[in-house]
Order: C-alpha cells, then structure tokens, then sequence
C-alpha cells in the first residue's frame, strides 16, 4: 500500500509538471498578442511590457484555476485587461527631460505612432479607460461583442451601451460635431 | 457623423495597425518571474515579485537593480553556515553556528566618503555600467527604446568623457549587460545579440586591447544564452550566464573560455539547474561563480577557468546576486526573501570559501535594495536604492565594509541627487566613481549620466 501511495504521488507530481510545461508554452505563445493588446490600451511600449509580466505572473500564480485550456485567450486577456485598467487609472505622465535644453527625447513607439498617424489617438486619449478597453477590443483585436462580454465579465447589452457612447465620444472629438470630415484612411 | 460611418472608418483604421514585438526582456523576466513564484511558494512564502512591489523588476534581469543588499547598521543576526569546498555534485553539508562562534569584524577602516559632482555623460541608457581597464574609466550602457542602441564613453580623469566608436562599430541590436578588465589592460564588453525582435538571443562579446577600437570575439553559441558577467587575468578569461531550457521554466549557466578573448570555448556550468544571473569573481587565485540554484548550492570553483566543482556550501534561502574579492575575505551580496517585509538585504563573509559568516541588519527597509557595489581601496563600497523606478525623491545610501560582515551605512549625502534611479560603482585611481542614472522630483528621467567621485577618507 505504501509503495502504492507513493506510486500515485510520484504520478500525480509528474502530472503537475507536465500541466505546467503546457501552461507555461500557453503562456509564451500569448505574449505577442498580450503585448499587442496591452501596446494599444496603454499607449506605451515600457508600460504595456510592465503589464504583460504583471499579467503572466498573476497568470502563473494561478493556474491551477483554469480548468478548460480551450478558453485560455479569454481567460488570460481578462486579467490583462484588469492590469491595463489598473495602470490607466494611476497613470502618471513621465517626461524625458534634457539636462542641458530642457527638452525632451522622445523613444520610439511603435503604439503611439499609429495612434498619431491622424487624431485617432487624441480621440482614444479622450475616452474612459473602460471605453479604451473596450475600442481596442473591437477594433484592433476584432473580437465579437458576445467575446468582449467575457473579457470584460459585463452583460452584452452594457457592452453594446458602452461601445455606443464610447463611438459617439470618439466621433464628436474627431470631427468636432457636423463640422469636419474623418480624416483620410489609407486604402 | 453617423455611427455606422464612423464604425466604418474605425474598422480601416485599424486594419493596418502594425503588431510590435516585445523585447527579450519581457521574456525574459516572465519566466524569471515563473521561477521566484515557484521557489517562494517551495520556500513558504507567497509570490516573491508581488510581494516585493516592484515596478521595474524587468530591470533586474538585465543587470543590477534586482540586487539587494544593506542598509546594515550593525551586524545583528550573525550566523555561521559551513560546507565542503570542493565537493562531489550533490553532496552536501551545512551548519548554522551562533553568532557567538564568529570572528569578530571590524566594520571599516574609514570614516567617509566625500562625494562630488564631476560629470554628466551624455549616455542615453538608463542603467549605466562603469569599469575601469589600461588607466582608464569606461561607461557603456544599452537604450532599449532605439532600436537596442548600446553606447561607450571612456575617460582618463572622470570629468572629461568622450564617446568611443562602439556604436558605429558594432550597429544596433547588441545589448551590453556588462563591462570589465580582460586581465592585460584590455576591455571586455559582454552581453548578448538581440534579433528577430527580441525573440532570439545569443551571447555576445566584445573586445578591445586599447579600448578605442573594438573586436567582436568568436563566441560558441548556446541558444538563448545571456552573458552577465565576466572575470579576468592574464591569459585566461571567463564569461558567465545563462539560458532556459525550451520549455521556459528551467535554466542552466553557461560559461565560456577564452585564453585570447579572440576565441571563446563554451560549457555549461555543472549541477547549476534553475539558476539565472550568475555572477563571477576571482579570488585567492581561484574563479568563483555564485549563483542560487535549485538545490540552493550557490558556489562553484574553478583553478583554471575550464574544470569546475560545486561546493558542498548549502546557503539556504539566501539568493546571492555578487560576489566579491576584498581582501583575504569573499564576499557575497544578494538578499533573503521574506514575505511579509520583502527581500532582506544580506551579506555572506567567508574566509575559506567553506565557512561563511551572514550579516542583516535589524534596520530592515526593504523598500531599499543593493544595485551596486565595488571594491575600493579595500573597503566594499556599495550603492543602496528604492529600486522603485517611480522614486522621486530618495538620494542613493552608501554602505561601507572591510569584510562584508560588518557594515556602516554613510549618512545621507546631499552632494548625491534626489530621486534615485540606478547606478553602477567602480574603483579608479584609489577612489570610487559612482554613476547614476536617475529620476528629477517631477518624476522625469533626467538625460545623461550623472558621474560622481567618491574620496575615501
């Protein structure tokens, strides 16, 4: 019996490591599309890496609570979205700020400049984070609202409510009501 | 504007948005962090990066911010912990002694340090790396925000500084982790190569003899691999790091010879499993690696650089982050994790290499971390932040010690700036050049390197 029980015990420490080796790849394969998501919530490629390996790592710390690896995405971008929405709620304007000029140095970000390829990113700068989050999720990770719903643990009806005024917010600020024109999109 | 229009625009809009790669850091630090979770909740403590707090933890990886050591008042809590040295892989042998059976120290053999402003470099990486090597001071660091950008700076006084080629030399993409003496006067600048996006790593050495033109060494590959550091004397030459294994979670320590530092012959680093950031000295005539390994053995020795031995030292919880030669003594800095009061700053003290001697402080701030440290004129100068990348307004504590069991912490330094950041330590010239990198009180990251020169008095 003894032999047994140590049997089951080396077997089911064997089948920890193997879920953890799994989750650990799941996890390695979500970190472009995380740090995507996290880029355009945040706006900042410093930040959004910060947010992944906050995201992973409570993602880690928690594994054994996802039962079903087929809502891995769904799973892991909640607590994403969580931590993105935590870091626009404190989020503090850092400058770079020349000794000498008094100017600033601007590092290259790749997020920030799509956002500023026209007014889209003052628009987005203008919204809630809630509102943030949910643009990004439409838009640039192209989920169906009944996924959004998910992510974000809110009733499809408040997502569809909630993307409406964040449309209209977003609109009213790039065209300044009736009175200009959307800028031009690439073809 | 009619919603659906606008829709419309939004979906071309974002269509060709582009999709940005991570650096290899995030990856770096993600299976890092996978590893402290695991050893902290095998240890019985919850998820040491959490518990810590610490928005720049990224930083660690890539060289010295995750240190943690001493704001050590006194040596309170001395323990003696022994082992074998060397040992067969595996065996080992631990004792805690009391206090009571330790040597006594003496904490310092100076009084201060005075510290005054001598240069601002204009190196655009936030964490600065200084040596000194042939006569001269060398500073080089790596921006991560243009491209993996890596910069040299060398002086012959401290005050005057001018940049060195290396940039044009090498191109973008090499990512410095360190820089030290090759043992004859030369230069060594060793990090890894990173391409593809971050995504692919490899390990990467750099060389001058008169530190003005510079050699890229041949360096066996070990997929993955990050160089940390590197240590040095005529004719032989070795580099250390490490790499994790394809699963992501386990890691191995590479090290690499070189008896030319043209030509670097790799292997890895015996019974060093789940160790990362390895650290390498020299010491009575001996290369020395620590490292906290998964059997929390954190020795290896070796007489020639190329044959290795693990020792049988079992250092507990204790994660060492450096290791350093002063005097008959070695010491290492690293700290202790605990849960409730974050990483303990600690230092170990042996004689032998078997019997070591641990100093903590009953003064534990664990907000405040090791993040660099030098040998200078015989006294361990070491360099004390918040580690709180969004600290604005705490100056860098100096700790001084003649053995690493006795610690006297500097009292606060106004000629030091406000709003610490990171910083790297040398010795020139019988005195210490400290450089800093650091945050103004409006919470902007000031540009250019702040050098300091410290005169022990």
């Amino acid at each position: 019996m003894l032999v047994d029980s140590q049997t089951d015990h080396m077997t089911e420490l064997e089948s920890d490591d193997r879920r953890d080796t799994e989750f650990a790849g799941l996890c390695d394969k979500s970190i472009r599309r995380a740090y995507g998501l996290a880029g355009y919530l945040l706006g900042d490629p410093t930040e959004a890496e910060d947010a992944v390996q906050e995201t992973m790592a409570r993602a880690w710390s928690s594994r054994r609570t996802l039962r079903d690896r087929h809502v891995f995405d769904a799973w892991l971008d909640r607590i994403l979205v969580n931590v993105c929405r935590d870091h626009l709620r404190r989020r503090r304007v850092v400058q770079i700020v020349d000794l000498e000029t008094g100017g600033e140095l601007e590092a290259h970000n790749p997020f920030r400049e799509f956002l500023d390829r026209d007014e889209l990113g003052s628009a987005l700068d203008a919204l809630t984070p809630d509102q943030r989050i949910l643009i990004v999720l439409r838009f640039w990770l192209d989920l169906p609202l009944e996924q959004i719903s998910e992510r974000l643990s809110w009733p499809l009806g408040t997502v569809k409510s909630r993307l409406h005024h964040s449309l209209a917010t977003m609109c009213k600020r790039l065209t300044a009501g009736e009175e200009r024109e959307l800028p031009e999109v690439a073809p | 504007m009619k919603g659906e229009g606008f829709e419309a625009w939004l979906w071309k809009r974002w269509r060709d948005a582009p999709s940005p790669e991570p650096s290899s850091r995030l990856w770096l630090a993600v299976a890092s962090d996978r590893r402290d979770h695991d050893q902290a909740r095998a240890r019985g403590h919850r998820m040491a990066n959490l518990a810590w707090g610490l928005p720049g933890r990224r930083v660690r990886l890539a060289g010295l911010v995750g240190l943690a050591l001493v704001v050590v008042v006194a040596a309170t809590g001395l323990v003696i912990v022994t082992g074998r040295l060397p040992a067969q892989n595996g065996a080992k042998a631990s004792t805690l002694v009391p206090s009571a059976v330790s040597s006594p120290s003496v904490r310092t053999s100076i009084a201060g340090i005075s510290w005054h402003a001598s240069a601002t470099v204009p190196l655009t990486a936030q964490e600065p790396h200084v040596t000194s090597a042939g006569g001269r001071l060398f500073m080089v660091g790596t921006n991560w925000g243009e491209g993996t950008k890596t910069e040299l700076f060398s002086s012959a006084d401290a005050v005057n500084w001018q940049p060195v080629s290396f940039d044009a030399a090498i191109g973008s993409g090499f990512s410095a982790a360190a820089i030290s003496d090759d043992g004859s006067g030369g230069l060594l600048v060793v990090g890894q190569d990173v391409v593809n996006g971050g995504h692919t790593v490899s390990p990467t050495i750099w060389h001058s003899s008169d530190g003005l033109t510079f050699a890229r060494a041949q360096v066996e590959d070990s997929p993955g691999a990050m160089i940390d550091a590197a240590a040095s004397r005529a004719g032989e030459m070795v580099a250390v790091g490490w790499h994790r294994d394809p699963n992501g979670i386990s890691t191995m320590v590479d090290l690499w010879f070189s008896t030319d530092a043209v030509s670097w012959k790799h292997q890895v680093l015996p019974g060093a499993s789940g160790c990362m950031g390895p650290d390498i000295t020299i010491w009575k005539g001996e290369f020395m690696v620590v490292c906290d390994d998964a059997e929390k053995t954190a020795v290896w020795a070796s007489v020639n650089g190329r044959d290795w031995q693990k020792s049988g030292v079992n250092l507990g919880e204790f994660v060492p982050k450096e290791v350093l030669p002063v005097g008959d003594r070695v010491v290492l800095l690293g700290y202790l994790p605990d849960m409730n009061v974050g990483p303990i700053p600690v230092s170990r003290s042996s004689l032998d290499g078997l019997t070591w001697a641990e100093a903590h402080t009953g003064a534990v701030e664990p907000a405040f971390r090791f993040n660099a440290a030098a040998v200078v004129d015989g006294e361990i100068v070491a360099v004390m932040g918040s580690g709180q990348v969004d600290d604005t307004t705490d100056r860098p504590r100096i700790s001084i010690s003649i053995d690493g069991i006795g610690w006297t912490d500097m009292p606060t330094d106004d000629a030091l700036p406000a709003g610490y950041f990171n910083a790297s330590v040398t010795a020139f010239d019988g005195r210490a050049v400290l450089a800093i990198s650091n945050y103004d009180a409006t919470g902007a990251v000031m540009a250019g390197v702040r050098v300091f020169v410290g005169d022990l008095r």
